[in-house]
């Protein structure tokens, strides 16, 4: 069955509701009522209810912190249940806290529970009168068993029952059903029942042998009475036990079910409305196809089996989740695929139906980069007419282009008054691709965190092309994900396409790298400049800056034995600059500390490994490195130095070496603070350190020119601030030809601190061409607006008191607030939550620099930081204009024959 | 009846004559028409049929005798006009120094007026230099002038000098370090550097 369209179930979202960024965003569990849905979040903290029709947050709750609020004690783990006898009812456990909330809003109750590092609440068990908590004790390896009062919280009751696994392993191997625990211990399920009532008090343990070692648990169905559990063992085969309470009794009876084998699938069961039976839906994902086998559970068998299959529009992976749902007879799967899809298919008699599908990758970006647009068939003719040296051709040329040219400008018209509508789609996708006059419009490539790679158009934000890459795994920058993308060939050369390489690891083994080069406009492959496994394991790697063959960049890699490498080989004398001594610097997160590297570049060296040899080593001791900043590849550096009110120079400090450290640690007084340095990477000397106390992370930063600007939260003033800092070399200039860091300069720092009006999501500064356009910084903030700031405001000259000097500079008194406006932001309403980066791009007009945001949402627009100096107002009056010149002309010719006769006449007199 | 004077100043000193060329519609009884006959026979032949020719007496000459000697007092006469030409830039000077004080250093019409205009005369009177000195020559009056065409230039030069001041004064000058800044070629990097954190 292909995959039609829809018009019968037209799919979009009716509502949104974004919850925080951090931890307390981060949802537990859902439970779903008939008319709204509450959710629990930030480890069982808060709990809100949200209306499905209009997505109003009917209610929130939020626990009261426990005793402890150092956030460090957090652990990760949350369970919440709903009630089995009393579905009105949500019981959420964290580690210290137990509390009771009903459907409608009301706090039932709430306890702490005994905190003690020994101590680990693990699982959570409810009957019609007790809430139970099971909690191991990991001196006496014994799982206590507490029983709480369903109505009020009270401590009922205790015992406790020997337990074999440490706690991280009952997190992760075991689950709980009704009110047994599955654990897999090997090659065996252990079952252990846990009784509901005081009276009883005898633990049953029962285990069930399986061949293989046990991989998954996972409880697909539970009722008061039956549960479907799959069990997956690691020879990746799936069995499917049914269980059944017997009747009066605490006892359980299991049975396997008959299912049809799939290696990779998975299951989804509903309870059948009209049978009272239950429905399995087994799911699995070929290549582009999946296939559904749907099928009634009775008793021991499967009966009724009907199966569909999809073909998918593109491949997709394998299944990541599936839920079956039949809602007033129409049978609905929904499914997360492993490259972050959403989609949703209709199961009817005549088929499976595609009805919605929706790249949910996208809010997962974590690489940009963006490409010019190739040129136009026209535009490349100029390039070719002025390609030619002699005289002869380049005449030759340049009649013969010109001919071109005018052939197909008769053949456009024609083509215009021929078909006029014909083609109009396809001329404009065509013409989309073709780069504008002042080169606005980019493709932005994006590369997103499972492994999914997007081409999307900035005019009109349209998807072009996208490719999953079914074996990626992307490297660790920090706490944050990272893919290194690159350049390879830029859309410069117009002979040539461009080309874009991705390095990323392997899923399945991560000392496998694996580099893929494709072009930026269509997404195709260049095979002879993609390898599925690189020979060593790699450290780092970058860009060469010397152009190799057909245009193209290599890319070197720092392999563990601090060997350099290329690929594709070239000895390393052509990939680098031979002139130009070249330093390579390292951070080593285990040391903590960077360690410099100078590269020794034999140019009669064939093979292209070449050690390093350490040069520097700046190592960090009581404080962690949690992020480093470099300028931006494209930062352009226009004047030397800053006119001051005397018209004499202040020479900025451009250290193209330079980059921004980050570091955290807690002092000797127990007090937290955040230290930012610029070290230079050429000779590791600290250009600038600044340490902030009662600070907290996360920290942003931009290094641009000879300034940076960072952004904090102070913890004593519970604000967000910004300090700002520029380096200047002073009234002299120490050689006006070159810089070295090796140049005896001492860099003068001025230094001025800002508060924000709202706190920082991500912070970028604009880029143009040429850099003469003064910079904006674009600020992303939590309440989903992207603010541009005039660099000017942050600027630490600015004076406390303003002289006539600092006026004729054009500097502004220092005040300590940055005001915004809301005419400085950049989106209007159209917001943008949980804003993870920004991507700033120059374009062919000076005046404009393009800005992309991605995080949750995605935002592209132009700024134009020194407003349009180079452009005409969109409301410039053409037509006056035009009139105007006409009537001028026509007027001068007209006093000019008047002014004639005047001149006759007078003669005469 | 015509008669021409023709005042031609290559054999002997002219008299000086407000007038090149007049036409004399009076008919006179003694005209001397006599001394134009070897130049002009139509005319003495038309002449002949109506009137008759006089010999002009002993003693007579055409030329009017003046009671002074010219010479002396022209000397006297182009050194002084002379002169007053030569020193009139200088005596201009504080009248514009006074109008550029007036313009203020603010960059306003009237001053950028002003300094355009204290720029062009001078260079105009330099670039008409001979025509400045042309009026005594027109006079009659030739002699030796370098030394006041060279007084004239300086005095010009003045107030080249004073327009440079007060653009100076304006800023408009580059003599400071700023004013050549954008002209400044970017700096060559002499080390690169590339890395970054490790990946394991």
């Amino acid at each position: 069955m292909t995959a039609i369209p829809s018009y019968l179930y037209y799919i979009e979202a009716r509502w949104r509701k974004v919850f925080e960024a951090n931890d307390y965003g981060k949802i537990d569990r859902i439970i779903w009522y008939d008319q709204e849905g509450v959710i629990v979040t930030g480890n069982g903290r808060r709990v809100r209810a949200l209306r499905y029709a209009d997505g109003l947050e009917v209610w929130q709750l939020a626990a009261t912190s426990g005793t402890n609020s150092n956030e460090e004690t957090i652990s990760k783990s949350c369970q919440v249940i709903k009630n089995r006898f009393d579905p009105g009812t949500i019981h959420i456990l964290n580690d210290d806290l137990l509390w009771s909330v009903s459907s409608y809003g009301e706090m039932l109750w709430s306890i702490e529970l005994p905190t003690k590092p020994t101590l680990k609440s693990l699982f959570l068990f409810s009957t019609s009168q007790y809430v139970i908590v099971t909690s191991l004790d990991s001196n006496s390896n014994k799982l206590q068993v507490t029983y709480y009062s369903k109505q009020n919280g009270a401590q009922a009751f205790s015992s406790s029952i020997p337990w074999s696994f440490n706690a991280k392993d009952s997190q992760s191997k075991c689950s709980t059903m009704n009110n047994i625990i599955l654990c897999a211990n090997n090659a065996e399920l252990s079952m252990i029942t846990i009784p509901t009532t005081i009276d009883d008090t005898n633990i049953n343990t029962r285990q069930i042998q399986f061949s293989n070692p046990i991989e998954q648990i996972r409880v697909l169905y539970e009722s008061n009475t039956r549960s479907i559990v799959s069990i997956k063992t690691d020879n990746a085969e799936t069995k499917v036990y049914q269980f059944n309470k017997k009747d009066s009794t605490n006892e359980w009876s299991y049975h396997e079910l008959n299912i049809q084998i799939k290696s990779n699938a998975f299951y989804s069961v509903v309870s059948d409305k009209n049978s009272g039976g239950q429905q399995i839906l087994e799911g699995s994902a070929s290549q582009q196809k999946l296939n559904f086998y749907l099928s009634t559970i009775s008793e021991q068998t499967l009966t009724n089996t009907r199966s569909y299959s999809i073909e998918l529009p593109e491949n997709m992976g394998d299944i990541e989740y599936l839920s079956y749902s039949n809602v007033k007879h129409t049978q609905f799967v929904t499914l997360r695929m492993q490259d972050a899809s959403l989609l949703v298919i209709k199961l009817a008699d005549n088929g499976a139906e595609l009805i919605l599908h929706r790249d949910e990758a996208l809010s997962s970006i974590i690489s940009v980069e963006a490409f010019d647009l190739s040129l136009s068939s026209g535009q490349m003719r100029i390039e070719d007419e002025f390609g030619g040296t002699e005289m002869f051709s380049m005449f030759v040329r340049r009649i013969s282009s010109q001919i071109s040219q005018l052939t197909s400008f008769v053949m456009r018209l024609m083509n215009m008054f021929t078909n006029a509508h014909a083609n109009r789609e396809y001329m404009d996708k065509q013409a989309a691709l073709v780069r504008d006059e002042f080169n606005l419009n980019k493709i932005l490539i994006v590369v997103t965190s499972v492994g999914k790679v997007f081409g999307i158009l900035t005019q009109s934000g349209g998807i072009l092309w996208k490719h999953y890459f079914t074996d990626f795994a992307p490297f660790e920058h920090f706490n944050t994900l990272q893919v290194p993308l690159f350049h390879i060939r830029s859309a410069a050369h117009y002979t040539h396409p461009p080309l874009a390489s991705i390095v990323y690891r392997d899923r399945n083994s991560l000392y496998e790298t694996h580099v893929r080069t494709f072009n930026p406009y269509t997404g195709d492959f260049e095979e002879s400049l993609s390898t599925s496994s690189l020979p060593h394991r790699i450290k780092r790697v970058f860009l060469s800056t010397q152009i190799v063959n057909d245009f193209c960049k290599v890319l070197l890699f720092v392999d563990a034995n601090n060997k350099i490498h290329t690929y594709p080989t070239v000895p390393l004398s052509r990939a680098l600059s031979t002139t130009t001594p070249t330093y390579i610097y390292l951070f080593d997160k285990a040391e903590q500390a960077f360690i410099g590297y100078y590269l020794t570049i034999n140019e009669n060296e064939q093979e292209s490994s070449t050690g390093l040899k350490e040069v520097w080593r700046v190592a960090f001791q009581n404080e962690q490195v949690i992020n480093i900043y470099t300028r931006l590849s494209s930062d352009r550096v226009h004047s030397a130095g800053i006119v001051l009110g005397d018209r004499s120079v202040l020479y900025k400090y451009t250290n193209p070496n330079l980059i921004a450290v980050v570091t955290e640690g807690i002092d000797y007084q127990k007090v937290p603070f955040v230290s930012i340095y610029l070290l230079d990477t050429v000779t590791g000397s600290l250009k600038l350190s600044h340490t902030h106390k009662r600070v907290k992370s996360p920290v942003h930063v931009v290094l641009a020119e000879n300034w940076i600007v960072y952004t904090y939260y102070n913890q004593r003033y519970r604000r967000y601030e910004a300090v700002s800092s520029s380096l200047f070399e002073g009234e002299a200039q120490y050689n006006y030809s070159s810089f070295s860091s090796f140049d005896p300069i001492e860099p003068v720092i001025q230094s001025k601190a800002y508060i924000l009006p709202y706190g920082v999501n991500a912070i970028q500064v604009t880029t143009t061409e040429k850099g003469i356009t003064s910079r904006d910084i674009i600020m992303a903030v939590p309440n989903g607006m992207l603010i541009e700031i005039p660099w000017m405001l942050f600027d630490p000259r600015r004076p406390f008191d303003l002289t006539s000097m600092d006026r004729e500079e054009g500097l502004i008194m220092y005040t300590p607030d940055i005001m915004v406006n809301f005419e400085s932001v950049i989106n209007y309403y159209k917001q943008v939550y949980n804003i993870r980066g920004i991507h700033t791009v120059s374009t062919g007009l000076e005046s404009t620099s393009v800005v992309f945001a991605y995080g949750l949402d995605m935002f592209f627009t132009r700024v134009f930081p020194s407003r349009l100096f180079d452009q005409l107002k969109d409301d410039f009056d053409f037509m006056f204009i035009g009139w105007s010149t006409v009537a001028f002309v026509v007027g001068s010719f007209i006093a000019k024959r008047y002014a004639a006769i005047h001149q006759t006449k007078k003669a005469w007199k | 009846m015509t008669s021409q004077h023709s005042t031609t100043n290559t054999s002997t000193r002219p008299t000086p004559s407000r007038r090149k060329w007049f036409i004399d519609f009076q008919v006179r009884r003694n005209d001397r028409l006599s001394v134009t006959t070897n130049e002009n026979n139509t005319t003495v032949l038309a002449n002949t049929n109506s009137t008759k020719l006089l010999v002009s007496p002993l003693g007579f000459s055409e030329q009017r005798l003046s009671d002074l000697l010219t010479h002396e007092d022209d000397e006297h006469l182009l050194a002084r006009r002379s002169w007053d030409i030569a020193l009139q830039p200088i005596k201009q000077l504080p009248m514009n120094v006074v109008l550029a004080w007036m313009a203020g250093n603010s960059f306003s019409l009237m001053s950028i007026m002003i300094v355009v205009m204290l720029f062009m005369k001078p260079i105009q009177a330099i670039f008409s230099l001979s025509s400045a000195f042309s009026s005594l020559q027109q006079e009659g009056l030739v002699g030796n002038i370098w030394l006041h065409k060279i007084m004239y230039f300086l005095g010009n030069l003045t107030h080249l000098a004073l327009a440079l001041y007060k653009c100076q004064s304006m800023g408009l000058l580059p003599t400071y370090n700023s004013d050549w800044i954008a002209f400044a070629d970017q700096q060559t990097q002499m080390e690169m550097s590339f890395g970054g954190v490790t990946y394991f």
